[in-house]
């Protein structure tokens, strides 16, 4: 092995500054970083409340070599699309303007305004970077959070106890030309992504899985590890569907048990420690799954050799 | 004037009034969500986008909250925005009014004023531009459908002066669904009067800065600073502007409209279309020799303090007719009106009267009524309603 | 600290417009470990006696770059073509991907390297330093120390008693395990290199020592142990040279020998020798010291080679006894524990012809009583130095028998001891850098891929020539593919982890290398953990 990357090229639109405001070890700043390799100068990133609005940099400061809209909680969707609009009535259709959205922004304050552009099928890259909780405002639940996670709201006594929001499924129901789920654990899947997306007009949608080593209690050094066993464990597959019709797979996990990936964090602590409930989420990530394979079936004919070694009970 | 010849004359109703005028502004993006009674803004201007007579892009948003976001974007992304909303809507665009300030997003909107639920009432009432006081936006009220139309396009201009949001106000129905003879001026000649929409911070691929990053203590004061002084200049615009429209345009605004007040005694302060029904009762008093005028506050945000004291200094009392109310204090453009009085030379004893709330009609009489209430009273009141069954 | 401003609101922009960057704000400030790229060491080339770069000349392989390679590997092995062959590979044992799947084919990959440039090695040093030095022996070990002396612009003679280079290799072991045309090869890189041999000249009887140390600012010592030791046992006169045997047939001739035979030896020797045996046509029996499972490593290949070809063995026997009846030799051997002969386990057994074939002894009789003892040399295991100055020794010479690997490494390791010494330097053994263990690799990066089975005879066919060489190694696709399988552990091979993962952007890609930017560096710890390979630790920045 020598350069281990097919779509990841070095010092091809580096345009992330060092000196941002990013924790040690953040998921969120890998995958920016490696969204603009895809997007370069091109493209105006639209923020709203989330960790990146604090990453970027403090006035006067800015980390990103493309230009940034800050917006209000609720309207990553909208603000972009009011973007579009503007740039499209200047004549700017070479431009991408990408929504650049965290969780909670995505899957609950944001998710009306999510709606309504996905809806109207605007001409906008929608991405969510996920790190499963409220983490710049101190770790609380959101309907990302997953089964049996610890969060400051969803304390040790009482963790997380509904499963996390399927969005892929709610902008399938929308009939969006593209959506896709990808990894910071997975760059070569994520730019193929970012990169099909890049050619399909109309809205697209990106769920990219960003560790948060403060929020999810682990050791900074362990982000792209603890992404990889997510997708390994099948917690969070990596997929994509088109046209809310054609489940596609792009990567055929492992099929790790979940505790691969639960124990290196210390938020599942209480779910490592009651045997009952760790089942019952393994069981919860199965039956998901091989939904998620029927659908891939389903759209292709076929499931690829892979496929079988996934599926604990036979299909 | 040869242009104006090209003027086109029509019947229109308020709402298409800021339709016409909208367009004659060329405005590039239009994001709204229906309301009663703004509704058949959108209508009017969803039709002129599809049909090409004016070349937009009408996004039909999820809400009002959306629809105030997205011109805040396309505002900075360089593109002339406008939203109309009303009541519920613009209490819902609250957060984002602050943010357009903030942002210094240029944007013009109208709001055609109506009452906020509950009860659900669609009739109108100023509470819900009032209420957003605070946010820093021009206020601009209008009293006729004409004014509505001149108004849009005086808002653009102001605003894209001082890069502050701008909100045209008009009431519901009273304005926005009744009809009345508008003049539409010939396009080039709005053009002359409104230069094409440049932002110098607007999204810039060539030069990529973040707008709205966040600050810290040690830099956000100053940005504030900055928007007040921005108001204070928007005064001083409004005024050059106003003079330049009725050089061009043969219509004369001011901050505040005065009527009948060259000798007038006692002096009635309001906004919006109830300003007309006061000059007629006005008109009418002084038939039997009352020294009474009207004093209509066009401007409320920046708020014409010099002129208000100009106004109404020296009178013997003065009353404001609020259609609007702050609860637990008075009418807020008798706050305001006292509050700008307050250290002036021969302040006059003022009166605080609320009437017309939720559409509730405000006749002659009752106007009459409120002068021959305020001419008996010997103190001064915040709060005299007007009309309320108790 | 970041920078801090002092704007009046005047010099601010309208809209809270960023002015500047986050270059301005350096967060290696915010750093407590630090990311240090380091040279480690495989395992593999830990273990291995000359400390080949293995996973160095794998990574140029997988590359394309085989002429890279060869020079990789050349560095610190200069005869991949023969260990490729001969050695006992023992850089595959500790093999991570051993504990993973299965171990790289080293030793076949360095064959392939070794073979492909075989024909191009060999350039005259670019600078010539004036020192002569001598060899006794052209040997493995001298040959070893000549290439190294003559790539660093010695220029040395070869002193060698026989008509050609190469020793043991070249008259003894066989044509199927090292073609003559390898060796050949070998040699003629080193002509072309430009030592100078002496040959037909026996140092001691041709030239004396004296006069040697007397022409030469130094003088090397690889004369071997090339005596083949004879035990002392009633009758052993009566019985056949195994070293002969393979000298004669190395050199052509097909002695006839059939039915059962005895090997008497104690190492590769005797395997060797009961090889040729059942090639001649004759049913080999080794009768060997040690039990089965006490054989050597080093020589565990060629009793596998020698079992599956049909030899048989006696363990954990030594013969106290020959005779010869009825032309028959009978031989009486008894049970060995290690110490001693084993009381009452002597036995009678009935061979047509018994070979002799235990491992060399060194003749160290042209050397002067000052640096022997004992029948060995005083000399220094590493550098080779002797109390005479200026005198090395190299080799088995020292060492006594030895797998080829090392006695490659104590040439190279004493051409180095020569060369400080005749640039008046002290020399200093290589330091081994940080081993890199299975711990740190990151295996989730490494696809399972079982090991690439080299092309070789089977037993039915190698028991029928003695020429036609048994192993036949890799085709350029075979090793391409079995080098994909390496780890490359510790050693960076410009992969792009570090890079694509690093948060911060301050892992810099510069002229295709990862470079640490501690200037903005938080010290997440995220390109350590995800180098597939151990490369990059984390350093404590600073003592709390």
């Amino acid at each position: 092995m020598s350069w281990a990357w097919v779509e990841v090229k070095p010092n091809e639109n580096d345009l992330m500054h060092p000196g941002h405001l990013a924790c040690q070890g953040c998921g969120a700043t890998i995958a920016a970083r490696l969204a603009l390799k895809v997007f370069g100068k091109n493209a105006v990133f639209v923020i709203p409340a989330s960790c990146w609005s604090v990453i970027d940099g403090a006035w006067p400061q800015h980390a990103l070599q493309i230009p940034v809209f800050h917006t209000a909680f609720e309207t990553a969707a909208i603000a972009a699309t009011g973007i579009r609009a503007a740039l499209d009535m200047k004549g700017r259709h070479d431009v991408h303007v990408v929504a650049w959205a965290g969780d909670g922004g995505t899957f609950d304050i944001g998710l009306q305004a999510l709606s309504g552009a996905a809806e109207r099928n605007e001409n906008i890259i929608y991405i969510t970077y996920d790190n499963e909780a409220y983490m710049n405002t101190g770790i609380q639940r959101s309907s990302s959070t997953p089964l049996g996670a610890w969060t400051t709201t969803t304390p040790d006594e009482r963790p997380e106890d509904r499963p996390k929001k399927n969005m892929m499924e709610i902008l399938a129901a929308h009939r969006v030309p593209y959506a896709a789920t990808a990894s910071i654990a997975y760059p070569d899947d994520f730019i193929r992504k970012l990169k099909k997306a890049t050619q399909i007009k109309g809205f697209r949608f990106i769920h990219v899985f960003s560790p948060c080593p403060p929020g999810w209690k682990m050791a900074s050094n362990l982000s792209v590890r603890v992404a990889r066993m997510a997708v390994e464990t099948k917690v969070f597959p990596l997929y994509e569907i088109e046209d809310g019709e054609v489940y596609t797979i792009t990567h055929w996990p492992r099929g790790l048990p979940v505790e691969e990936y639960f124990k290196l964090q210390g938020r599942f602590k209480p779910v490592l420690k009651d045997p009952e409930r760790l089942a019952y989420v393994q069981r919860y990530i199965e039956t998901q799954w091989e939904r998620l394979v029927r659908l891939h079936e389903a759209s292709h004919g076929y499931l690829p050799e892979e496929a079988r070694a996934t599926i604990r009970s036979a299909i | 004037m040869k242009l104006i010849e090209k003027s086109q004359y029509t019947v229109l109703k308020g709402n298409y009034a800021v339709a016409y005028g909208v367009k004659l502004a060329r405005v590039e993006v239009i994001s709204a969500y229906p309301i009663t009674p703004q509704t058949t803004i959108s209508e009017k201007l969803a039709d002129m986008t599809a049909t090409g007579e004016l070349k937009a892009r009408f996004i039909t948003v999820e809400s009002e909250h959306s629809a105030i976001s997205a011109v805040i974007a396309s505002s900075l992304a360089g593109a002339r925005s406008f939203t109309a909303t009303a009541s519920q809507g613009l209490a819902l665009m609250h957060e984002m009014l602050h943010w357009a300030t903030g942002a210094r997003a240029p944007v013009v909107m109208v709001n055609v004023n109506r009452a906020l639920a509950p009860s659900w009432n669609i009739w109108t009432e100023q509470t819900d531009s009032l209420a957003q006081r605070d946010t820093g936006w021009l206020q601009i009220y209008n009293e006729s459908n004409q004014e509505v139309l001149d108004t849009t396009i005086l808002a653009f201009k102001i605003a894209e002066r001082v890069y502050l949001p701008t909100m045209v106000v008009l009431d519901a129905f009273i304005l926005s669904h009744t009809s009345e003879p508008v003049e539409i001026y010939p396009q080039e000649l709005v053009d002359e009067f409104l230069p094409p929409y440049e932002h110098p911070n607007a999204i810039n691929f060539d030069d990529p800065r973040a707008i709205g990053a966040f600050a810290r203590p040690d830099y956000y004061m100053e940005f504030r600073y900055n928007i007040q002084k921005a108001h204070e200049e928007a005064l001083r615009v409004f005024k050059e502007e106003t003079e330049l429209f009725a050089e061009m345009f043969g219509r004369k605004y001011d901050t505040v409209e005065e009527f009948m007040l060259d000798d007038a005694d006692y002096v009635l302060v309001l906004a919006g279309s109830t300003a007309t029904t006061a000059k007629y009762a006005v008109a009418q008093l002084r038939e039997r020799g009352e020294k009474v005028g009207v004093m209509r506050i066009k401007l409320f945000r920046p708020f014409p303090v010099e002129d208000v004291r100009r106004v109404l200094s020296g009178r013997k009392k003065v009353a404001v007719i609020d259609r609007n109310l702050s609860f637990g204090h008075s009418g807020i453009f008798y706050m305001e009106t006292k509050a700008a009085m307050y250290g002036a030379k021969d302040r006059p004893p003022i009166f605080g009267y609320v009437a017309g709330l939720g559409g509730r009609d405000i006749r002659p009489q009752d106007i009459i009524d409120i002068y021959e209430d305020m001419k008996r009273r010997e103190e001064p009141e915040n709060i005299i309603w007007k009309g309320v069954r108790v | 600290m970041a920078k801090k401003y002092d704007f009046k609101a005047s010099e601010l922009p309208i809209s809270p417009m960023t002015l500047t960057t986050t270059l301005e704000n350096p967060t290696g400030g915010w750093r407590s470990f630090k990311p240090v790229i380091k040279n480690k060491t495989a395992p593999c080339t830990a273990t291995c006696p000359t400390k080949v770069l293995i996973p160095h000349f794998i990574d140029s392989l997988v590359k394309g770059d085989l002429d890279m390679a060869a020079n990789l590997l050349h560095r610190n092995n200069p005869f991949p073509s023969i260990t490729g062959r001969l050695c006992h590979a023992p850089c595959e044992l500790p093999c991570n991907r051993g504990k993973y799947d299965e171990p790289i084919s080293i030793k076949q990959l360095e064959r392939f390297v070794g073979d492909y440039y075989l024909d191009r090695k060999g350039k005259p040093p670019r600078r010539e330093t004036g020192k002569r030095v001598a060899i006794v022996g052209g040997g493995l070990a001298g040959m070893s120390a000549a290439y190294y002396l003559r790539s660093k612009g010695h220029e040395v003679v070869i002193y060698d008693r026989n008509p050609n280079l190469g020793g043991y290799l070249r008259y003894y072991v066989p044509e199927y395990r090292l073609p003559l045309a390898v060796l050949d090869a070998e040699v003629g890189a080193l002509e072309r290199m430009g030592v100078k041999f002496v040959l037909n000249t026996e140092v001691g009887r041709d030239i004396g020592f004296e006069e040697l140390k007397e022409k030469y600012d130094a003088v090397i010592l690889a004369h071997g142990s090339s005596i083949p030791y004879t035990p002392d046992f009633p009758g052993v006169d009566l019985l056949k040279s195994g070293w002969d045997l393979m000298k004669e047939v190395r050199e052509g001739a097909r002695p006839k020998v059939s039915g059962k035979v005895a090997v008497l030896g104690n190492g590769y020797t005797a395997f060797e020798v009961a090889r040729v045996l059942r090639r001649l046509g004759a049913d080999p029996f080794v009768v060997y010291p040690t039990a089965k499972i006490r054989i050597p490593f080093s020589d565990r290949e060629i009793f596998t080679l020698a079992e599956e070809e049909g030899v048989k063995f006696f363990f954990a026997k030594v013969p106290l006894k020959a005779d010869r009846r009825d032309g028959k030799v009978i031989l009486t051997v008894a049970e060995w524990d290690g110490k001693a002969v084993v009381p009452a386990t002597e036995r009678e057994m009935e061979f047509e012809e018994v070979f002799l074939a235990y491992e060399g002894t060194a003749d160290h009789g042209f050397l002067p009583d000052t640096i022997r003892s004992n029948g060995t040399l005083k000399a220094d295991r590493r550098s080779g130095e002797t109390p005479l100055e200026g005198v090395f020794v190299a080799g088995e010479s020292v060492s006594g028998p030895s797998p080829v690997v090392n006695v490659i490494y104590s040439g190279r390791s004493v051409a180095a001891a020569v060369d400080a010494y005749l640039r008046g330097r002290t020399y200093t053994p290589e330091n081994m850098p940080e081993v890199v263990g299975y711990e740190r690799i990151v295996t989730d990066y490494f696809p399972k891929a079982p090991r690439v089975p080299e092309m070789r005879l089977s037993p039915a066919e190698r028991i029928h020539s003695l020429t036609r060489e048994e192993v036949l190694g890799y085709t350029q696709e075979l090793a391409m593919k079995e080098a994909e399988r390496c780890f490359n552990c510790g050693f960076c091979n410009a992969c792009g982890n570090c890079y694509v993962f690093c948060p911060d952007y301050t892992i810099k890609w510069v002229h295709g290398r990862p470079k640490v930017d501690y200037e903005y560096c938080k010290g997440c710890g995220v390109c350590s953990e995800e180098c597939p390979r151990g490369v990059i630790d984390m350093v404590k920045e600073r003592e709390f």
